[in-house]
């Protein structure tokens, strides 16, 4: 994969990327304010019209799946799947912490806020051939300060594509009709249910 | 002209092909209601995560049973609002996707515009027209002098009718969504049980205190230890429900002396409703198929070819969801600007 978008809408920040011929050609990146729906689609439009790129030149969209359940999530999820089918190219999704984590080479904790002390996280190590160590979930902020003193925190969104492509840090989606977002959690409503 | 409409502003993912605003080529609906009922009433984040994962089927079923190539696409329509604004925005989303990618015009449809051109499905639409909504999130008079030219004379003040039909099945034990269940069972009893009688000035509706009354009268008689004939509260209930919607209507075709009265909405497939209409209403009255009366796209591509004769030009990507949108007379004729 050498040329292909990435689009990453699970947190309050919009990321809209193009590599093309294995070269960052484009970036955006932006806090939104409850407007990824009013800016999503002209961002992507601006980012391959930019590029000199149409929708089936590219080898691939890759998608960030969250976690989480910030209502941007599925709208660049669904996007994902529309031109991945319309255009008939392949569909990758990445988890939106290993995007956060591949800002550093360093062991990271890539954290999403969930409130009540509790994160959405995942452990990253970028110089290593399986960069993964821990598998995104709901942590508490304190088991993971206890589980993994010596690896820096991270909370912010400023991702490395280059790294990402390197480490071939995402996964190739076989069923893009099944694909939806990594919410992690239960909706409230299912929990209370299944409690009851 | 061939126009791909979506709709997904509740718990119904739908994709259609229509043709010039008057024939229905496909129209799939991905009913949820198998899940909401596991929790009374629908969940909006149970409702979007669905719409996600059914969203691309039901384009690819829409265009293959139309039998069209999607090069015969004119006109990409969706659902802009009122509805979830969670579930709107995976259709609003998914429309402006497939319309960038194949380079078609797209413009936003208001949800209850959608309600009344269903209609369009069997004849065409006679003006003047009165539409009356009906449905689990409106109860809405609106008088259209044209196309595409809406006035609203009246609506709830609280419940749609709907939503107080759904809250008492629940109190009466009849699952979800209990207002058909209620129709039916309200036909085995008698309006036996008094209830108030709201006459409101003008023509809005008010549908809390109803369902206060009942609430107020189950517990009463439950204290009395008193018998309750379940089929009885619904025949009460049902009765002054309509009859609210029977005397502002009728009040509105005196005054404005429509050509037709339009009936949409889910609310529309009432029983009650159709037996009782024609001896209430003197005037010729149009009612979807029930297929259409629920919520659907092949209803928004109707009223979205009406919409693009009279401002034939596609919106620009970045318009919006409305979770809430009022009618204003002429948006929609004016292009996206207007809207608000
Ligand atoms: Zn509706």
């Amino acid at each position: 994969m050498k040329t292909f978008l990435t689009i990453d809408t699970a947190t309050d920040i919009l990321y809209v990327h193009v590599m093309k011929d294995g070269r960052p050609v484009f970036e955006h990146q932006e806090k939104g304010h409850k407007d990824h729906a009013v800016k999503l689609l002209p961002t992507l439009i601006q980012a391959l019209e930019s590029s000199g790129l149409k929708g089936p030149e590219l080898d691939g969209i890759l998608v960030g799946v969250g976690p989480g359940s910030y209502t941007g999530v599925r709208m660049g999820v669904v996007v994902a799947k529309m031109w991945a089918k319309e255009w008939d190219i392949p569909l990758f999704k990445i988890s939106t912490l290993a995007l956060m984590a591949s800002a550093k080479t360093t062991p990271t904790v890539a954290m999403i806020d969930a409130r009540n002390q509790h994160v959405f996280a995942g452990a990253y190590d970028f110089s290593r051939p399986e960069p993964c160590l821990l598998k995104p979930g709901y942590y508490s902020r304190l088991f993971l300060a206890e589980t993994y003193p010596e690896m820096d925190a991270l909370e912010t969104f400023n991702p490395n594509l280059e790294i990402i492509l390197n480490a071939q840090a995402y996964e190739k989606v076989k069923s893009i009709d099944d694909l939806t977002p990594d919410y992690v959690r239960k909706t409230q409503a299912e929990k209370e249910r299944h409690d009851s | 002209m061939n126009i791909l409409s979506v709709e997904t502003s509740c718990d119904e993912t739908s994709v259609a092909i229509t043709q010039d605003g008057t024939r229905v080529l496909s129209n799939v609906v991905l009913s949820q209601i198998k899940t909401h009922a596991l929790y009374g009433g629908v969940v909006p984040e149970i409702a979007s995560r669905e719409h996600v994962e059914g969203i691309t089927r039901v384009f690819d079923q829409a265009i293959a049973e139309a039998g069209i190539p999607k090069e015969a696409i004119d006109l990409v329509a969706v659902t802009q609002g009122p509805g979830l604004i969670g579930s709107l925005l995976v259709g609003i989303n998914a429309a402006k996707a497939f319309a960038y990618a194949h380079d078609i015009p797209i413009i936003g449809v208001h949800h209850i515009v959608g309600h009344i051109y269903a209609n369009a499905t069997k004849q065409p639409l006679e003006f003047p027209l009165l539409a009356l909504i009906i449905s689990g999130g409106h109860t809405e008079l609106i008088y259209m002098p044209e196309h595409m030219r809406f006035e609203r004379l009246g609506k709830t003040q609280d419940d749609a009718i709907g939503e107080a039909y759904d809250k008492v099945a629940r109190l009466l034990d009849l699952g979800y969504p209990g207002g058909p269940k209620l129709d039916q069972l309200a036909h085995t009893g008698t309006p036996s049980i008094p209830m108030p009688n709201v006459a409101l000035d003008g023509y809005d509706f008010s549908y809390s205190g109803l369902k206060s009354h009942v609430i107020n009268t189950l517990h009463n008689l439950r204290q009395r230890r008193e018998a309750i004939e379940p089929s009885d509260v619904a025949s009460s209930f049902q009765t002054a429900a309509f009859k609210q919607i029977f005397t502002q209507t009728q009040k509105a075709i005196e005054t404005f002396h429509p050509k037709q009265l339009v009936i949409a909405g889910g609310v529309a497939g009432n029983q009650y409703l159709r037996t009782h209409m024609h001896t209430v209403w003197d005037v010729p009255i149009q009612i979807p198929p029930l297929e259409y009366c629920m919520d659907n796209a092949a209803m928004i591509g109707m009223a979205a070819y009406y919409q693009w004769q009279q401002h034939p030009v596609g919106w620009t990507f970045d318009f919006n969801g409305h979770a809430r949108m009022d009618f204003i007379q002429k948006a929609y004729t004016e292009g996206e600007e207007v809207i608000r």
